[in-house]
């Protein structure tokens, strides 16, 4: 957080030089807690300086303190529109480190999990943006869908936003009874429910005048700015971790990555709202293939044992002790594990010494790195067209700041 | 894609970087100080590998020298990663910067330097990100305490309640 730009913003503007105009941290467009000081020629932006670092809340510092069972509920805090996404990237990460395979039941629960937290992150991103350029219909319709998206997750993990589902090793508990049916039920009415707000938007004159041939990125810009997720892929890089780089059993579902073609906010609403369709047929598909097992890895030492034979067996008492006093047993080495979250790579890099700690513990968070672009497509637009960029580059500062 | 590692191996022993085993089966390189910008950019120009995943560092408190920098290189056509360390050490640590063949490199390091205090020559603003600029220390060290308020944090309490 620069000093020099306050200075600036003491003293008054000189009728000739730029005019600087803070935005933020509370400003209801930038969508949580992110500071823009731009620079202002009139009503064109010469400048943009993002200021973060607002919600650091030194997560990773916490983590090395951590079992990797414990850390899981700090990850719902990470991007907190898909903590159920969060708590798989990171379960998936740490099964990484161990060496772990997980059943395929668990495998498709997994899926079921990400692609909720995807249509619901889309939909509030979405909701969001059409609301900072004035289509409050479009928001209201998108958030009706997603408090069904809600009900759904609570009746699968017992809270709706601070979910906590997974575990190293599998999840914390199977299905509920009678969620396939109300999942079932959600996939059926969903795609209209799409395509009403779609007609609400795509051909929206207004709709198109504020977001077309604005904020263009370039497919050459967008891979050496490190976007990644629907901001990529809206510039028209075929680039997604589920098929590129297979984890769970992402390989065996039918779907497509749909791409942009010239990389505006346009294509960027175009990709999320393609997104959610592909992402309603894997869960039509999880649903009916749904693999019945164990939703935990057979393993004492990386899973906590059923409570009843902890309180009835020598065995599993010893492991349940060891695991929670001590952690799962990581091999010393470095590992990194990438998951295509809603809004791109949420990585997860881990330095392990041995033992049930990580020694260090990093968070790629796309947030983050995708915001350092606004300077260069905010640079020679008008005032009015900064919220349309940020509602198209769909941010969260809580992965963000981490 | 032994191809690919052959022509990996050929680019570190040209910049002077060496191969080391990694737990997961990555490409993983360990480079001299000095090394680091030739290979990188032999990476980046010739090998493609033209998208940059992360950068951070690694407090290996005890040790000789002390920080580890890592870098996460991706080729995005061929759907490869690379990671590369580089240990720094002494008073002042610091490496070189990649933020003018990466752009995405630029928040990162910037990060690098406020949790760490690594510096990166040739960045074109080093300043903290997370932190305010005025904080103290850098917290991602080992030796800064986990629990305790420092003044100038928001909430701290000193002597006798005053804030």
């Amino acid at each position: 957080m620069s000093t020099e730009v306050d200075i600036v913003l003491d003293r008054p503007a000189q009728p000739s030089e730029h005019q600087v105009l803070n935005m933020g941290p509370q400003h209801p467009s930038t969508h949580g807690v992110l500071r823009l000081v731009l620079e202002l020629d009139g009503e064109i932006i010469v400048k943009c300086t993002p200021v973060v670092g607002y919600l650091h809340r030194a997560m990773e510092k916490i983590a090395e303190s951590m079992t990797f069972h414990m850390f899981t509920p700090y990850t719902d805090r990470l991007d907190y529109l898909a903590p159920l996404a969060n708590n798989v990237a990171l379960s998936c990460a740490q099964e990484h480190l161990l060496g772990v395979d997980i059943p395929p039941r668990a495998k498709a629960i997994r899926v079921i999990c990400c692609e909720m937290s995807r249509i619901s992150a889309h939909l509030l991103g979405l909701g969001a943006f059409a609301m900072d350029v004035g289509a409050m219909t479009a928001f209201l319709w998108c958030f009706r869908e997603r408090e069904k998206i809600y009900n759904l997750i609570e009746h699968l993990s017992g809270a709706r936003f601070t979910t906590s589902y997974t575990r190293p090793g599998g999840l914390a508990a199977d299905m509920p009874e009678g969620f396939l049916d109300e999942l079932s039920e959600f996939v059926r009415q969903f795609p209209s429910k799409v395509e009403e707000v779609e007609n609400l938007l795509t051909r929206n004159r207004i709709w198109v005048e504020r977001t077309k041939d604005i904020g263009h990125i370039t497919k050459e810009e967008a891979i050496a700015w490190g976007l990644t997720g629907p901001n990529l892929r809206g510039s028209g890089v075929e680039w997604d971790l589920r098929l590129k780089r297979p984890y769970l059993d992402y390989p065996s579902y039918d779907f497509e990555i749909p791409i942009g073609s010239v990389g505006d906010a346009f294509d960027r609403y175009l990709v999320r709202v393609e997104e959610m369709k592909e992402s309603t047929k894997i869960l039509r598909q999880a649903i009916e293939k749904m693999p019945s097992g164990p939703v935990n890895v057979q393993d004492s030492k990386i899973s906590l044992p059923r409570k009843s034979s902890v309180l009835m067996g020598m065995d599993e008492l010893i492991h349940q002790f060891i695991l929670v006093t001590e952690g799962q047993d990581a091999p010393p080495g470095e590992s990194y594990f990438g998951a295509e979250n809603p809004k791109g790579e949420l990585g997860f890099y881990f330095r392990s010494k041995g033992g049930g700690y990580p020694d260090r513990m990093f968070i790629r968070a796309p947030s983050f790195v995708n915001l350092q672009i606004l300077p260069l497509i905010l640079k020679g637009r008008y005032i009015s067209d900064v919220v349309a960029i940020l509602g198209s580059i769909d941010f969260v500062m809580g992965e963000c700041d981490r | 894609m032994s191809e690919l590692k052959a022509l990996l191996d050929a680019a570190a022993a040209e910049a002077g970087a060496r191969r080391i085993d990694d737990l997961r089966g990555d490409d993983a390189f360990v480079a001299p100080p000095e090394a680091l910008r030739p290979f990188v950019r032999r990476l980046r120009d010739d090998l493609g590998f033209d998208f940059l995943v992360l950068v951070t560092a690694v407090d290996n408190c005890l040790d000789e020298p002390r920080f580890e920098v890592t870098w996460r290189l991706r080729s995005i056509a061929k759907n490869h990663d690379v990671r590369i360390n580089v240990a720094v050490g002494g008073e002042e640590p610091e490496v070189d910067s990649v933020s003018d063949l990466y752009p995405a490199a630029n928040w990162m390091e910037r990060e690098t330097w406020d949790m760490f205090g690594v510096r990166f020559k040739g960045h074109p603003n080093l300043e903290r990100i997370l932190m305010w600029e005025g904080f103290e220390g850098h917290p991602l060290r080992k030796d800064y305490p986990l629990l305790g308020n420092t003044p100038g944090t928001p909430g701290y309490v000193g002597k006798g309640g005053k804030r």
